[in-house]
């Protein structure tokens, strides 16, 4: 019986019978089998076309954005009148006199920030982190952009997205941290299911898993615990270059360190206390034989 | 270094970088957003941004920047969900079409009719991608490779029946 139906398919592609008539001969599931089949030539053709005309409308796209030139002279002008008055209502802030529904949050050194989204989601942002997003847009689309780390307790409803410099993270109604730093970027689900895309790899972490990418090396986390640390008033490492460690440090007291005369590279495991200054330099510098002098307003890291 | 064939701003590079990556990322966009209208606008907002950032990217980061760029991409969201819910109704509502629009193709199975066509014994090979791939009329395909369409007819005939065997069960 199966042998029939080759034929058929050939017959039906060929053109000597029409889809009508096939489909009077052989099973739906059969029929449905052509019509993939065939799609998935279509797909390959589609695929296989030399890309010279989307090179065109590529070209004939950047040219039309080019601006005639009476254009660009008004454009001009309201720079220019734009930057004057910037100049006095620079406390009120650019985003606002230009009336953008960009938000901006900033959580200070040291300090951490919980805020609510327009959706009720939640985040709680760690210190020296910004989180900006577009209220306008929101509705349509749940999206923002972070730079630093944030917990995020998302509700349900559509795609909720977060950039970032080095990934993005895309989750459905769920609670997750994201971190992420110059070179260094850290994702850990504490609920829900979320998908991390970074350098075209794609990571799916369920509850108690998390992704760390550091300097193009990623690393599989498992995590107990039920929510990040770091709002407990403790910041965790795991295995992690010193340099990261003292940056947090930096972040979170608001000092600066002078490390030119340490290898950063080290590996750090343990944690700070993130209220003590004192207790939290010698838990991280006693264990790694580190000594550490305050010298005015910075602190003098050696081996 | 001859700095200028490494600058992404001088159309030469930017065509040559545009023929490098453009068919993979098309590939790639295809099966991350399922329809081909989404992938090629996608394609072509990516390569823009390209070349208005031409100036901040080099030759060395361009793959990656490409496809973070092309991951990231707004998706005309309207547009989008109007090709997913057809796609619903795609497998309740087949029609007679050949070919239906939204009708979504994995990459598994893709790579598997790719593979049943490159086993292809070499005749019908040639004969099934200049007809089926390269969309060309029998006419032509007979002007080609001179041979007569008779010979073309038959020669897809065998092709479509060995391919639909070697699929099997879908």
């Amino acid at each position: 019986m199966e042998e029939n139906y080759e034929k058929y398919f050939a017959d039906w592609i060929a053109g000597e019978i029409t889809a009508k008539e096939v489909k009077a001969l052989i099973p739906e599931k059969e029929f449905l089998a052509f019509q993939k089949i065939n799609k998935a030539f279509d797909v390959l053709s589609d695929l296989e076309t030399p890309l010279d005309n989307t090179l065109k409308e590529i070209k004939q796209k950047i040219d039309a954005k080019k601006a005639p030139s009476k254009t660009k002279v008004i454009n001009l002008y309201v720079k220019w009148a734009a930057s004057i008055a910037a100049v006095f209502v620079l406390f009120i802030g650019i985003n606002k006199y230009f009336d953008q529904p960009e938000i901006s949050i900033y959580a200070n050194y040291g300090k951490q920030k919980t805020i609510a989204l327009l959706d009720n989601s939640e985040v709680i942002l760690n210190a020296n982190s910004t989180l900006k997003y577009n209220k306008t847009t929101w509705k349509n689309k749940r999206e923002l952009f972070l730079d630093g780390e944030a917990y995020f307790k998302v509700t349900k409803g559509s795609t909720f997205t977060v950039n970032t410099k080095n990934g993005s993270v895309t989750v459905l109604g769920t609670h997750f941290n994201v971190n992420s730093k110059e070179n260094y970027f850290n994702v850990i689900c504490y609920e829900g299911k979320v998908k991390v895309v970074s350098n075209n790899k794609e990571y799916i972490l369920t509850p108690g898993k998390g992704v760390e990418i550091s300097n193009q090396q990623e690393k599989e986390l498992l995590v107990s615990s039920q929510s990040p640390t770091w709002f407990k008033g403790e910041s965790t490492f795991d295995n992690v270059p010193l340099k990261i460690v003292i940056d947090a440090l930096e972040n979170q007291f608001h000092i600066t360190f002078d490390r030119t005369k340490i290898n950063q590279s080290k590996k750090f495991t343990g944690s700070f206390n993130n209220k003590n200054l004192k207790i939290a330099l010698a838990s991280v510098f006693k264990p790694m034989q580190v000594t550490y002098k305050s010298v005015n307003d910075k602190v003098i890291l050696s081996e | 270094m001859d700095h200028s064939q490494q600058d992404i701003c001088k159309e030469k590079v930017y065509n040559k970088v545009f023929y490098t990556y453009a068919k993979d990322l098309k590939r790639h966009l295809y099966f991350k957003y399922k329809d081909m209208a989404s992938a090629e606008d996608i394609l072509q907002d990516t390569f823009i941004k390209l070349w208005n950032n031409c100036s901040k990217v080099t030759l060395e980061k361009v793959k990656s920047y490409l496809y973070t760029v092309a991951n990231n991409a707004f998706l005309d969201v309207k547009k989008h969900e109007n090709v997913v819910r057809k796609h619903q109704k795609g497998f309740v509502n087949y029609n007679e079409t050949e070919s239906p629009e939204f009708l979504m193709i994995e990459e598994e199975f893709l790579q598997k009719v790719e593979r049943v066509i490159a086993s292809l014994p070499e005749k019908q090979r040639e004969v099934f991608v200049m007809s089926r791939i390269e969309k060309l009329k029998y006419k032509e395909i007979s002007d080609k490779l001179g041979i007569s369409v008779k010979a073309i007819e038959k020669r897809m005939r065998n092709a479509l029946i060995v391919i639909r065997k070697e699929i099997g069960n879908i």
